[in-house]
């Protein structure tokens, strides 16, 4: 698939073969990251990472690529694998000079909330199974409250909502501590 | 609670942009006033984009099993390296250590003439090469007094060595001597008996194939061209009695620039645990292709 195949896939919510094309992309961010004392694990899961906020940046549509694909995933898993060892206290060695002279020039701006929603993620995975549930059907796959009642056995409307507020507070406030538990790396 | 969930469906509203532009602008108002306001703004932006990323984690796991699977496929239908791994290294013969008299023939196609002109450094080992139906131009080579000599025609009464198991356009690195003599008639068209002797133990990249694999994964550059291109490039060599790779060659190319690459990655192989036969570490010829699967070209 070409770029802008799969920033169509993306788009139309073929996410699959999108995924899977964009793989071909992952030995040159594992070459990195293997250099760079990380193992083939570390490559796999900062490149996912990057595959996430890519098509996310793809599906908001607040993402204009001034470079091809590669380029743009690439630099991506640079900025977080540097950002990866800085906590592990660790830092790039073997650092390819030439290579950020492609990097997306707004790419610090485009990352900047990327800390914020990796902790949301990991706050939201703390939760119970049906609280994740509920919060999924309301807000990524926007099914009303009432079939999500229905669904999932809630006496009504009404106890989806209570449901799925609790839910919300709770993740709200495993993100606050987990935020103020690294808050030398989060910035707000 | 009452409150903080009226609260909470407007931050809902406003992130759904399900509000007009007075009530938008009646809200943006009261976030410059309101920090907790804006506070749950800020937290609710970020769950929401959470739940989402989490949604999509699934989806990401799957094309990675896809991926890792598919990655096979253009080994197992290229060609010979699986073959030789898993069924097949067990094909290699070492040459007998007395002369021949007989012509010895191999087809071979054009572009590996050249850089197999000469008669292996090595004369216990060598490599014969089966090209089934990709060949443009073929020559044949035949070894006479220990000299390859290198002649268009199929010369007459011997016999070429046809590798009948691989069908598809696929080559077989394999070493073979022929036991006995060649029949001299052409009309003798029985198949060539075969002496295949397998090694006691193959070589062996530190870590075994799987590693190997990951080798390649890890430090195939690809070129970086204005035309990317996808394909493999065959390459040859010969994993020493030492294990160092030497002899490494380009059977059949893709382009310079894969080319390079191909030999580069194979060249800084770290050392293999050699083949051994009687006990002796001997050398062993492998044949490869290294298949260049480009991201941006057409698959």
């Amino acid at each position: 698939m070409s770029d802008p195949e799969i920033l169509e896939a993306i788009r139309n919510g073929r996410d699959h073969a999108a995924f899977v094309a964009l793989y071909t992309h992952l030995p040159k961010v594992a070459h990195l990251v293997r250099q760079n004392s990380g193992s083939k694990d570390d490559a796999k899961d900062l490149f996912q990472d990057a595959l996430v906020i890519f098509h996310r940046k793809v599906r908001n549509g607040d993402l204009t690529l001034t470079s091809s694909i590669s380029t743009f995933l690439f630099a991506i898993c640079r900025n977080l694998w540097r950002e990866e060892l800085r906590r592990r206290n660790r830092t790039l060695t073997n650092w390819k000079l030439e290579d950020e002279a492609d990097e997306p020039a707004d790419l610090t701006a485009l990352l900047a909330r990327e800390g914020e929603y990796s902790v949301a993620e990991k706050a939201l995975k703390s939760l119970g199974e049906k609280c994740l549930d509920v919060l999924k059907r309301f807000y990524v796959l926007h099914e009303p409250l009432q079939a999500i009642a229905k669904t999932l056995g809630f006496a009504g409307e009404g106890a989806a909502k209570t449901r799925k507020y609790k839910c919300l507070e709770a993740a709200r406030r495993r993100y606050k501590e987990l935020l103020s538990a690294g808050n030398t790396i989060q910035h707000a | 609670m009452r409150n903080e969930l009226e609260l909470l469906e407007l931050v809902d509203r406003y992130l759904e942009g399900g509000m007009d532009a007075t009530e938008r602008a009646a809200f943006e108002q009261r976030l410059t006033t309101e920090p907790e306001l804006n506070a749950m703004l800020l937290d609710q932006r970020s769950l929401r984009e959470g739940l989402e990323r989490l949604a999509l984690r699934p989806a990401v796991a799957k094309a990675y099993q896809a991926h890792r699977f598919g990655k096979w496929k253009p080994w197992l239908g290229g060609a010979s390296i699986v073959i030789i791994a898993i069924a097949g290294w067990a094909l290699w013969d070492r040459m007998p250590r007395e002369a021949h008299e007989e012509p010895i023939i191999e087809k071979v196609d054009t572009a590996q003439v050249e850089a197999s002109a000469i008669a292996p450094a090595d004369s216990t080992q060598r490599m014969v090469r089966y090209e089934v139906d990709t060949i443009i131009d073929t020559v044949y080579r035949v070894l006479e007094n220990g000299k390859w000599r290198t002649v268009k025609d199929r010369p007459e009464g011997a016999q070429v060595m046809v590798d009948s198991v691989s069908a598809a356009s696929t080559v077989e690195a394999t070493e073979r001597n022929v036991s006995g003599g060649l029949p001299n008639s052409a009309s003798t068209r029985a198949p060539l008996p075969l002496r295949m002797e397998p090694v006691e133990t193959k070589p062996e990249f530190p870590g075994g194939m799987d590693a190997f694999y990951n080798y390649l994964e890890a430090s195939i550059k690809h070129p970086d061209l204005a035309k990317p291109l996808s394909g493999a490039v065959e390459i040859g060599f010969t994993i020493d009695a030492a294990g160092g790779v030497s002899n490494a060659e380009i059977v059949k190319g893709l382009n310079p620039a894969y080319n390079a690459e191909a030999l580069r990655v194979i060249r800084s192989m770290p050392k293999w645990r050699p083949a051994q036969q009687d006990g002796k570490p001997v050398p062993c010829r492998l044949q490869m292709p290294m298949q260049f699967k480009n991201p941006g070209g057409s698959r």
